[in-house]
């Protein structure tokens, strides 16, 4: 399969592979997560907001739909195609009458908006294609895009644990891939470590009062994620392949017994495993709003 | 001695769906030709047909879900009085592009030779690309993974159905492989069946359970019913003659809400089975 040699992102996005299993995986999350914005945030303050590297746009409409009281929401991403699917998307219901938008935008760049656009920036799995240096930039952005009394929202994930060799190896793989990408910050590939540094880079960008809400999503047999999620994180791995034979943590041949035998968890009897993610958010100051 | 080529059996053909035959047993055929270097390791040929349809299996639902937001953006455009503008041929290109080993995207003549050749079929009327004949294409190069240059048949034929559907007349007779378009001449009581959810973007399809579409093949009459259940043909022609019922608009709209019964009953008693073939 095609993988975009310029771009960091591990799997090629324009794929239509990608783009469904992205959009499915949005929607499983964002369940999981306890829907679009479960944390305690004064939403009736929250008018204008950015979705960064949105993907199939799933959040996006989904918050559309939630907060209705929102009068923009913008989504952006690096692949055209994928802005245009979630395009489309937002055509198809009728979103784009509710505020709804989507913009091709690369988010380790410059963003093309003008100083406090928004109330509320939010991204999810940005570790896909961000390296470590390149998040300082990122959140500096964003403080220039927030409003005073804003809020910035990062929600990364951070590997699992598990009772089973196989889905162990899954995991060894990612967090092996992530350190030689040069995504993580963690000192083992047992974890990744975004989230264990968001507070102190929120705070360095100039943020203040951050805080973290641990998500941990049960794919153990007989969990209502558990088909769903082992299918999508498997068909990752093999839609990455170029990704991680280009790292050289794993032989192609791997890829191809590690992907039947994560399909081979699906109704396992015994499995049990959680996908840890945390949220971090941060308020811009000069409000006594919701940074207080 | 050579050895016979190895095609999907006729009872299958709508385990493809949308794809035409000629397409699915290209890809067979290209299965084959894996193992033209190590013959010794060629897998049994029902074996390499179920690889085959596992692969077309899992492209059909992607490609379906991947085509449906632009699908129904361009229904809402229509409602607003513009004209269909999906699926275009940049669209179809740029799609196509990411399947190729470079990344190379071909040109609108690709697109004009593919029609040419019939595999690729455009709306008469208005010469726009025919939306199941673009689904084929995209699941057939989703179910070709290793991305060959050769991943089409040379041509279809002018007479090649553009593709297969699930039938059966009655639940006595066994099931079949119904070509679209419908040879003339089908019993009115057929119903059919598809895997391709695409399909309800035309006319008449219904999603009653499972993974399947259902509709009538034609308009059923009464007596067509009759030959499914017996009750609720029944009940119209108990009221034939009555003075309100038996009046023409009134017993269409009896009819047709019968054939919408009858065909759930049908699909939920399990006679238009989901496995589909009589296996």
């Amino acid at each position: 399969m095609q993988q975009d040699q310029t771009s960091d992102y591990f799997i090629n996005q324009e794929l239509v592979e990608e783009m469904v299993r992205l959009n499915r995986q949005a929607s499983l999350v964002t369940g999981e997560m306890g829907g679009v914005l479960p944390e305690p945030l004064d939403l009736a303050r929250i008018e204008s907001v950015l979705d960064l590297a949105c993907g199939p746009g799933e959040w996006v409409m989904q918050l559309a739909r939630a907060c209705p009281h929102v009068r923009q929401v913008i989504g952006v991403d690096k692949s055209k195609r994928m802005i245009a699917y979630a395009n489309a998307n937002a055509q198809a219901e009728a979103e784009e009458e509710r505020g709804v938008s989507f913009r091709v935008m690369d988010i380790t760049q410059p963003l093309d908006f003008p100083d406090a656009s928004f109330d509320l920036i939010n991204g999810r799995f940005l570790l896909s294609f961000m390296r470590r240096e390149q998040w300082p930039l990122l959140l500096s952005e964003c403080v220039r895009l927030l409003r005073p009394g804003g809020v910035l929202r990062i929600s990364e994930q951070e590997s699992g644990y598990t009772n089973d060799p196989t889905y162990q190896s899954y995991i060894d793989t990612w967090g092996e891939a992530w350190r030689k990408a040069g995504h993580a910050f963690a000192l083992t590939r047992a974890y990744i470590g975004v989230t264990v540094v968001m507070k102190q880079l929120m705070v360095e960008a100039g943020l203040v009062n951050p805080q973290h809400r641990p998500v941990s999503i049960d794919l153990s047999t007989g969990q209502p994620a558990h088909q769903a999620l082992l299918e999508n994180l498997a068909e990752a791995l093999h839609l990455a392949s170029p990704f991680l034979l280009k790292l050289g943590v794993i032989k192609q041949q791997r890829i191809h017994s590690l992907h039947s035998e994560m399909l081979g968890l699906i109704g396992k009897k015994g499995f049990s495993a959680y996908w840890v993610l945390q949220t971090v958010w941060a308020f811009k100051p000069g409000d006594s709003g919701q940074a207080s | 001695m050579p050895t016979a080529p190895v095609v999907f059996p006729h009872d299958l053909y709508p385990a493809f769906a949308p794809l035409p035959a000629p397409m699915a047993d290209h890809l067979l055929l290209l299965e084959v030709r894996q193992y033209r270097h190590r013959p010794s390791k060629r897998p049994a040929s029902q074996e390499m047909v179920k690889a085959v349809l596992e692969r077309i299996s899992r492209a059909r639902p992607l490609v379906y879900e991947y085509l449906r937001p632009f699908v129904a953006a361009d229904k809402k455009r229509q409602q607003r009085g513009e004209s269909r503008s999906f699926p275009n041929p940049e669209w179809l290109l740029e799609t196509l592009a990411q399947y190729t080993p470079q990344p190379v995207r071909n040109s609108e003549a690709t697109l004009d030779f593919w029609q040419k050749k019939g595999l690729l079929r455009r709306e008469k009327t208005r010469g726009l690309l025919d939306i199941t004949s673009v689904a084929a294409l995209l699941i057939a190069r989703l179910a070709e993974e290793n991305l060959q240059r050769s991943w089409l048949p040379s041509f279809l034929e002018a007479t090649e159905p553009y593709w297969w559907w699930y039938g059966r007349a009655s639940p006595h007779a066994s099931i079949q492989a119904i070509p679209v378009p419908f040879a003339p001449g089908l019993p009115g009581s057929l119903v059919v069946w598809t895997p391709w959810q695409g399909a309800m973007w035309e006319n008449h399809w219904q999603s009653i359970e499972g993974d399947y579409l259902y509709r009538w093949a034609a308009a059923p009459t009464v007596q067509d019913l009759l030959v499914w259940v017996e009750d609720v043909p029944r009940k119209i022609l108990a009221v034939q003659d009555d003075a309100l019922f038996g009046r023409p608009p009134v017993q269409a709209v009896l009819l047709q809400e019968a054939r919408n019964d009858v065909l759930t009953h049908i699909v939920q008693k399990g006679m238009c089975h989901a496995a589909g073939s009589n296996q």
